[in-house]
Parts: structure tokens; sequence; C-alpha cells
């Protein structure tokens, strides 16, 4: 148990001594890491033993008998860390050369938060863990440092916050309700554990933080991220919220929303982000159902994406490192002078690894998206709106995927300026390997289920579904390619009403917010202002009778043989004390309340 | 040991009149001195634990006025606790006023104003009636004032006068309250349980104590005085107010409510509404005005408005667990608000920058200050399992006991807000102006590690096992319900 737990104690040491170490002696310590997370990663999947483990306990343990940070392995626990600690390895060794240190020590401790929620055995623990992930990965986002990154972050931060709240208010009410810290389905307060969860795992009208946020990092960054937020949130989905036909609807709604917004962006990173949010759908919709196979296809769904939206945006990173843009209109149309060789000829692995991941996210057989879509699709199998609903995203899924390739890789013709490096290509071919292995095999992978589906996915029927989905996404953007590179180089203003519509909510929201700080400050400035008016006469007044006795024309009037109003008031006051003290010790009653009352 | 109480604060008090009589000695003696009285009124006021712990009490007699207006020191478990945040926060901020003032003008008279405003807190904590924490509140107020117009110029001046007068005020209040007390129930001590009886009179006098405690606590309408007091102010002195001070506010309605009142008659005269509302208003007032300010210091001085509020609040809610809330938060305040303040001042010190806007990039030019900040910040956001996180639960649950819901509200709202005033600083810290090498602070010694030390504590106590402040202030609570 402590292997596992390596991730969550030992950024403490190393994250410092990443930022102040040395060029090579950094990389040699990161690449140990690395190995470190590689070798925890192979443990779990070979089954490590369930055990509970406490390090440190707090001042909670005095009065609740819970301690701080005790972790324990779940079933569901494991097959999460096993896809952080893969994921974030690959993720890391694709920055190696190309992050800042700064970056890499906070990745470090993105994932001891995303581990930590992982393992940890009670509220507590969980609720620490959450916080040090929602801190850790917006500050990769502020480290960027660019004024717009900055905008966005503060947005994340905001949100990502306000979740946490949402989240606290509900374990304390837990608590008073069932008296006890144990990681158990709420007995109070499920509304707040809805939302503070939904803005994690970007249930809809909150997921607007993951396209604020994941294109605004640096681009190694946003591999880390894509890996770690939502899906902690799923995580804590499947393992404290009670499942329930409401919340597989809003996973299934996610799905295909958010597949409508990824059709419309032009930025590579923006329609990745759009992408996630579809597919945790997949994974909420799974979980919701709360059948033993759907619980282990939303799981496994998990990990297979983190394997495969790592490599997409992988290779995005590579393109954004390569020509120095994102937008699909620069590069498919870019300007004279600045037009080069198609750029999948130039940069052929990440090309390579971008189709891998694109065909494993469309669910083609012999990838492993098709593994865990199966397994989803068997859960969902009659259940009405969320059966349909999951179909139509897969077919604008690969629709989506098909723009993302040909307008991005193929038809791209931006000159490059530099070439990948050695190890983001090696990050690459790692994971774009790992798609296909598990998707080959995939009862590899079956060890880590929790309710043990077998998986034999590789039917005639499954099969002859899935290449119809892929199919009929192919064939509507060989129709419709020509109007899909029409709104790509539409101008960003026109570009479409629903991105208008996106960005209008958030305008108002800011302007509502700013009018209400300009009249809370009037308001404030005015009181303020009356106020000080009143106290520097008050005090004006107070300072002439203080530091000028005898002095003031006013008190100079008002005098009883030769002593001065000052005076007097304090010989008043004085005697009035004296008075009363005496009064009180010859015991005369000098206070009369009404007898009658 | 009998004479401890009077030990503790008669130490610190001869310390002072030493280094006044003294004052023409080499001045590495007379700072030798001060943190050597420091630190045993530190030791003075430790060794009192054992007696008290199990609810007993010590009392060192006086013969000075004849009763019903003479004055005992005397120690309980309250006092005891209130005594050893306010002795310890003392030694820290005194070593750290080495370094502030070390260059500056009127040392002398710094270094023994600041040991009678330590004389002043821990006697108001070991005073056994009303006519000692008068005695003691009146002192505080003097040497607090001369130490808030430390730097003479005329902002240091104004904001002295508007706290100093309000604090004379408080202290007529205050007054009023003591006669109108004795002259009902002919007694001024300290009684569990309380002994006052019930009658209109008794009414005003309450209301009296209220405003009198509630300006020096820095309560909603009559909080005036604390957003100018704290920036004016030397660092140092600004954490005192922050830390210590303002919580003899507080101390001072926990002994009027449970020692003299009684909690009956507290709900009788429905002061515990009132002061909940009062409370209510202080915490969200004062998150939202720090929100505004540009003024580091302003800004932490609004804080502590908000952050006094919880204690009040948990003062009024009259229950044992949100008594333990409030009494813990005492105690995780006076260190997270001493090390921001600690911090600010290292800043002023280092680079002479106020003002948030100005500090772009500043951790790379202090890392260890800023990381302190950081720590502190996080803190008081109240992320757990840290010190705030552990008040603030017990607030909230206790809120949720009593039945009023909507008070978790205020609480979580004001930890938002809590984390939206300080995250900006942090953040603007550690953004860098242009890129840039890390440097190491260029303080003096006496404030980097004292400053550390501090906020290394903020974050520590939450792993201390036992977890002895916690273990402390809940059996204090036990003992008063």
């Amino acid at each position: 148990m402590m292997l596992v737990l390596t991730p969550v104690i030992a950024p403490v040491i190393v994250a410092p001594a990443l930022i102040f170490l040395p060029e090579r002696l950094r990389r040699a310590l990161l690449f140990l890491y690395i190995s470190m997370l590689a070798y925890v990663a192979v443990y779990l999947l070979s089954g490590a033993e369930a055990e509970s483990v406490t390090l440190l306990s707090s001042a909670f343990q005095e009065r609740t008998g819970i301690s701080f940070l005790s972790f324990t392995l779940h079933p569901y626990s494991r097959i999460a860390a096993f896809g952080f600690t893969l994921v974030v390895a690959f993720g890391l060794l694709y920055g190696l050369e190309v992050a800042s240190p700064a970056d890499q020590a906070v990745a470090l401790g993105a994932l001891a938060g995303a581990v930590g929620v992982a393992f940890a055995d009670n509220y507590l623990t969980f609720l620490f863990f959450w916080e040090v992930l929602t801190l850790t990965s917006t500050a990769l986002i502020f480290l960027k440092g660019t004024a717009a990154a900055i905008r966005m972050a503060w947005r994340v931060l905001f949100l990502q916050l306000t979740g946490g709240l949402f989240l606290t208010v509900g374990i304390i009410m837990h608590y008073h309700a069932a008296g006890s810290f144990a990681l158990a389905a709420p007995q109070a307060g499920l509304l707040f554990f809805i939302l503070g969860i939904g803005v994690k795992a970007a249930f809809l009208p909150l997921h607007v933080w993951v396209p604020w946020g994941y294109p605004s990092a640096p681009f190694p960054s946003s591999v880390i991220l894509a890996a770690l937020c939502t899906k902690v949130g799923v995580y804590a989905a499947a393992r404290v919220l009670p499942p329930g036909e409401g919340i597989a609807l809003m996973g299934s709604l996610m799905a295909i929303v958010a597949v409508t917004f990824a059709l419309l962006q032009s930025d590579l990173r923006r329609l990745l982000s759009f992408h996630i949010v579809s597919q945790v759908g997949y994974m909420i919709a799974g979980v919701g159902l709360g059948s033993a196979v759907g619980v282990d296809g939303g799981l496994l769904h998990l990990v297979n994406h983190m394997i495969y939206k790592a490599l997409l945006f992988m290779s995005a990173g590579a393109v954004i490192y390569t020509t120095g843009t994102e937008n699909l209109h620069d590069l498919h149309h870019p300007p004279k002078e600045e037009s080069g060789p198609a750029l999948w000829r130039v940069i052929p692995i990440a090309t390579a690894g971008a189709l891998v991941g694109a065909l494993a996210i469309s669910g083609t057989p012999l990838f492993n998206g098709y593994v865990s879509k199966y397994v989803l699709k068997k859960a969902a199998h009659g259940i009405s709106p969320v059966e349909t609903l999951l179909l139509l995203a897969g077919v604008g899924t690969s629709l989506s995927f098909a723009k993302f390739i040909f307008f991005g890789f193929i038809r791209a013709r931006y000159r490059s300026l530099r070439l990948p490096t050695v190890t983001m290509q090696v990050a690459i071919i790692l994971s774009a390997a790992s798609c296909i292995i598990t998707g080959v095999w995939p009862s590899l992978l079956e060890n880590l289920l929790p309710h043990h589906t077998h998986l034999h996915v590789y039917s005639a029927s499954g099969v002859t579904t899935a290449l119809k989905i892929v199919g009929s996404g192919l064939v509507i953007f060989a129709l419709t390619a020509k109007l899909l590179e029409r709104g790509i180089h539409a101008p960003a203003a026109l570009n479409s009403a629903a991105a208008w519509l996106g960005a209008a909510l958030p305008r108002f929201g800011a302007a509502v917010l700013r009018g209400m700080d300009k009249l809370f400050s009037l308001a404030l400035s005015l009181l303020g202002s009356l106020a000080r008016a009143v106290y520097r006469a008050a005090f004006n007044a107070f300072q002439k009778l203080d530091y000028r006795p005898g002095q003031s024309k006013v008190f100079q009037t008002i005098n009883i043989s030769n002593i001065d109003f000052d005076m007097m008031l304090v010989v008043i006051i004085f005697g009035a004390i004296a008075f009363l003290y005496l009064a009180m010790t010859l015991n005369i009653q000098v206070f009369y309340h009404n007898p009658l009352r | 040991m009998p004479f401890l109480p009077a030990t503790t604060v008669l130490i610190p008090l001869i310390s002072a009149g030493v280094i006044m009589i003294f004052s023409k000695t080499r001045e590495l003696y007379l700072k030798i001195f001060m943190v050597c009285s420091a630190v045993f009124a530190l030791i003075s006021s430790l060794l009192m634990y054992p007696a008290v712990k199990d609810g007993g009490s010590i009392a060192t007699g006086t013969g000075y006025l004849a009763w019903p207006l003479s004055f005992t020191f005397r120690v309980d478990a309250l006092g005891f606790f209130f005594a050893m945040v306010f002795s310890f926060c003392f030694l820290l901020i005194i070593i750290y006023s080495l370094g502030y003032v070390g260059h500056g003008h009127a040392r002398v008279r710094y270094y023994s104003l600041i040991l009678l405003a330590e004389t002043a807190v821990l006697g108001i904590a070991m005073s056994a009636s009303l006519v000692g924490f008068l005695v003691f509140f009146e002192l505080l107020t003097v040497s607090a004032y001369l130490l808030v117009i430390h730097e003479e110029d005329e902002i240091a001046m104004f904001a002295g006068a508007k706290f100093l007068y309000m604090s004379l005020a408080a202290g007529l209040a205050i007054f009023f309250g003591l006669v109108t007390v004795n002259y009902l129930a002919g007694r001024t001590d300290f009684v569990p349980g309380g002994y006052l009886p019930a009658s209109p009179l008794a009414l005003y006098a309450l209301f009296a104590f209220l405003l009198g405690f509630g300006i020096k606590a820095g309560m909603f309408p009559v909080h005036i005085w604390l957003p100018d007091a704290h920036p004016a102010a030397p660092a140092p002195v600004s954490a005192m107010l922050s830390g210590l001070s303002i919580k003899t506010g507080a101390y001072g309605l926990i002994r009027v409510f449970h020692d003299v009142y009684g909690i009956g008659l507290v709900r009788e005269l429905s002061f515990d509404r009132i002061l909940l509302a009062l409370a209510v208003v202080t915490i969200l007032l004062g998150s939202a005005l720090a929100l505004q300010q540009d003024h580091l210091k302003r800004r932490l001085a609004y804080s502590s408005i908000a952050q006094i509020g919880y204690i009040l609040l948990g003062i009024a809610l009259l229950t044992e667990r949100a008594m333990l809330g409030a009494l813990f938060h005492v105690f995780s305040h006076a260190l997270m608000k001493g090390t921001l303040f600690l911090c600010a001042g290292a800043v002023i010190v280092q680079s002479g920058k106020k003002y948030i806007s100005q500090m772009k990039g500043i951790g790379f030019e202090m890392p260890l200050v800023m990381f302190s900040f950081a720590l502190a910040s996080l803190t008081i956001v109240g992320i757990p399992p840290f010190n705030a996180f552990i008040s603030k639960w017990h607030l909230a649950l206790a809120s949720l006991e009593s039945g009023r819901g909507v008070l978790v509200a205020v609480l979580m709202a004001s930890s938002f807000l809590n984390a939206f005033y300080y995250f900006p600083v942090v953040i603007t810290a550690f953004t860098p102006a242009e890129p840039g090498r890390i440097r190491l602070d260029r303080i003096p010694a006496s404030m980097l590690w004292t400053t550390l030390v501090m906020a290394l504590f903020c974050v520590g106590f939450a792993f201390a096992r036992p977890h002895w402040p916690v273990m402390l202030a809940s059996r204090i609570s036990a003992l008063m319900f």
C-alpha cells in the first residue's frame, strides 16, 4: 500500500527539488519519477492487496475518531489510480524537455491530488485532496502567464472553488446526519454533493470551465489537465453519488450537447476540450445506470479515455510546438509567406498518434475506445433515451474527429519552426501503443474492473454497429466537408449562433457583477464620505477640547472665576463618579426603578 | 504555585519599567532583557497548565483597594487558554520587532510600550474581576495608542486619535457596566454560571458591555477605528492589535455572558440574538469590504473584522460546540493573522511596497516570506485540515445543531470571499514581472524566522498529536456548559 501512495507523498520533496535543481539533474530526477509512476501503474494492474493505511492524524481524531490522511484501496480507486499514474507518466515524459520546471512541479502536485482523492478513506482526506487538485490544476493555467490565460484561470478557480464549497457544505450536512466521515452515500445534502462533484465532472451548465481552462494552459500542461480534473469528478460520482436515472440522463445529454459544440470549434484544443465533456458524459451515463456492467463500463471508459485523450492532446501539442498556432483556419490557409509542406509529412509520428487517438475515441474496433463503449452500450441497452443519445453522440464524435484529422494534419500547410523533441515523440508512440494493445487484448484490464465483467467484446453485431457509427460519421463528413471548411474560415464573430450564445452568458454575468460592483462602491463611497465628514467634525471638536486647553474661544467665554470649562468638565465627571461611589458604599439608592413593573 | 498568575503579569510590567529607567544603557542589553522577559512570561503562563487543566484555578490576592473594588489575579482554564495564545504570539512579535524597528526612531519607547501592552493583555486574561479587567483594559488602550502613533506622521496621528477616542469610549461604557453590576449584585468578580439578578438595569449594563467590548473587538457598527489603525501602525503592532488585542473584546464578552450574567439571563434579555445578527453582519461586511482594498494591510484589517465575526458568532450561539469553534478560532486566527501582518511588514521593510497592485513578482524577490503568506492564506480560507477549517467546521456544525442552517451559508460565503481576496495577493506575487532568478529574502534574520515559525505553526498544528489546543478548547467549552 505504501508503494501505491508514493505519488501522493513524494511530491512534497520532489516538487520543490524540481524547481531548484539544475537542468540535467532535474531531467534525471523527473525521469526516475516517471519510471516510478509506471511501476506503480503496473503494480496496480497486477493486483494490489486491499488494505488501509493511516499516515497523519489530525485534530479531528480527538473528537471524531477519524484521522486525517487515511487511505484505503477500494476496487474503484484501484482502476482510477491506475489510469492517473499511467497517463500522467506519459504526460510528464511528453513535457520532459519542453515544460518549465514550475509546470512540472505543479503537475506532480496535481497528480498527488488526484491519486489522493482516489485512495481517500474518509471525507476529510477526500476534501483535502479535492482542494489540492483544484489549486494545483488552476495553478497550471496561471503559470502560462499571459493576460488571457490569467483571466481564464480566474474563472476556472472561481467555479472550482464554488464547487469545493458546495462539497464542504454537503459533507457538513452529511456528518450532521450520519455522525461519521466514512466515505458512504450522502445521507443529507445530496443536492450540494451533486453540485460540488458536478463542477469537477463538468455536469452540463457547469461544464464551461473545461473549454475555458484547458486550451489556456501551456500545451504540456493541457495533457496533465485533460487526464486528471474531470476524471476525478467521475470517480467521485461513482464512489459517492447514489446511482439514478437523472444522472444517467445528464451523462447522455452531456455526451450529445458537447459534441454539438465541438463541431463548431476551430481551435484544436478547444475542440478536444468539448470532446472531454462529451466523453465524460459516457462515463457519467454508465456510472449513473448503477448496474455492475454500467459501472464497470464507466470506469473502464475512464481509463481508456484518459489514454487516448492524452494522446490527442499530445498530438495537438506537437502541432502547436511545431507551427506556433492551433487555429484550424491559420493551419489550413496560412498567409503566402508562411505556408509550407503538408503538416503530416513534417510530423508523421504526431499525425499517426492523432489518427490512432481519433479512431479510438470514435470507437473503432481494435482500439481501446471500442471496448469500453461496447460495455457501456450493453449496459444502456433498452434504456430508451440514454441508448439513442449515446449512439448519436458516437456519430457526432467520428464526424468531428474526421474534421480534426483532415484540417488539422492532412490539409494543414503551415510552415514549421522546429520539430517535436524526442521525448515528445516517444510519449506519443507509447500512448498510441497502449491504445492499440488494450484494444486488441481487452482482457489485460479485466483484472482491474471492480465487478469483474468479462470483456468478450468482439462479437459480430458489436463490430458492425461500431463500424456503422464510424462509417456514417465519415460519410456525413464527406458530404459536409465544404460546409465545415466554410465554418472554419468564417470570421470569428459570425462563427455560429452557439458560440455567440456561449460567450454571451458569461459576458452578461460579468456585466451584472460589474454593475453591482459599481452600485456597491458608489453607495460605499457615499456612506464613507458621509461618515468621514462626521468623524472629522467630531474629532476636530474633540482635539480642540483636548489639545488647546484654555485657548478655545468658545470655552474662554464660558468660564467661572478663572476655572476653564474643560477643567470644569473633568471636575464634574470625577465628582459624579465620587458621588456614585459614595452612594454605593453608604448604601444610598440612586437609581430607582418603577416598582409596579 | 499560587504566585504564577501574578508573575505572568508582573514580569513584563517590571521589565517595561526597568527598560524605561535604564534607557541610556547599550541597546543590545535592553533587547536581550526584553526577549528574556517575554520568554519568562511565556514560561510562567505555560507553567499554570497542570493546575487549570481539569477545571481548577489559581488565585493570587492583592490588597489593592477594599472589597468590592479589590482586584485579584486568578486564572482558570479559559484565562489560561487566552494567556497562552497571548504570551506565545507576543514572544514572536517582540523578536520580530527587533528587526523591524531596529534602525528606526524612538526604539526604547517602543520596547517599553510593547512590554506594557503585553502586561495589559495578560492582565486582562488573569483578572479575577471586572475591576481588574477594566484597569488592564485602559492600560492596553494607552499603550496601544502610543504604539499606533509610533511613526508620528499625519496618518498615524489621525488613526491614533480615532483609536484613542473610541477605546476611551469603550472604557467608559465598560465602567458604566461595572458600576451597574456592582450596584445590582454587590460584587464584580467572575463566577462560573453568573450571579446577576434579572432587572431592567441589567439590560442597559449589558448593552454598555456589548458596546465596550464590541469597540475593542471590531464588531460591526463600531469597527471603524480598526481599518485605519492597522495600516498606520508598525507591522508588529498591527499583528499585535489584530491577533491579540481585539481578542480581549471577545474574551470580555465570554466572561460577561458566562461568569457575570449567566447564559440564562442573556437568553432572557435576548442578547444572544442581537449579537448573532451583529456577528453575521460583521462577517459579511468585513469580507465584502476587504475585497475592495488595494492597500495590503488595510485588506488584512478588514479581514480581521470578518474573522472576529466568526468568534462572535461562536459566542452568540451559546452552545458547547460553538464555544469550541470560537475558542479554537481565537487560537488559529492569532497565528494566521499574525503571520500575514508580519509578512506585510517584511514586504514593506524590504521593498517599501504597500499596495497589492505593486507587488507583481515579489514572490521571486522574497520567496520565504511569500511562501509563509501563501501558507497562512491557505489556512485562513479554510482548506481542510488546517487550523481555520477546524474552527469553521465546528461553527458550521454548531449552527446546524441549533437549527440555523442559514449560518452555514454565511460561513461558506465568507470563506469564498476569503479565497478571493487572499489568493490574488499570492498569485500576483508569484507572477513574474519579467523572467528572473529566485533570490533569497533580504530582511533581518529575526524577522524572517519568526514569520516562518508562525506560518509553520498555522499549518503544523493541524497535525499535532495529541492536538492539545483543540483538546483544551473542548474541555473549556465542556466546563462552561
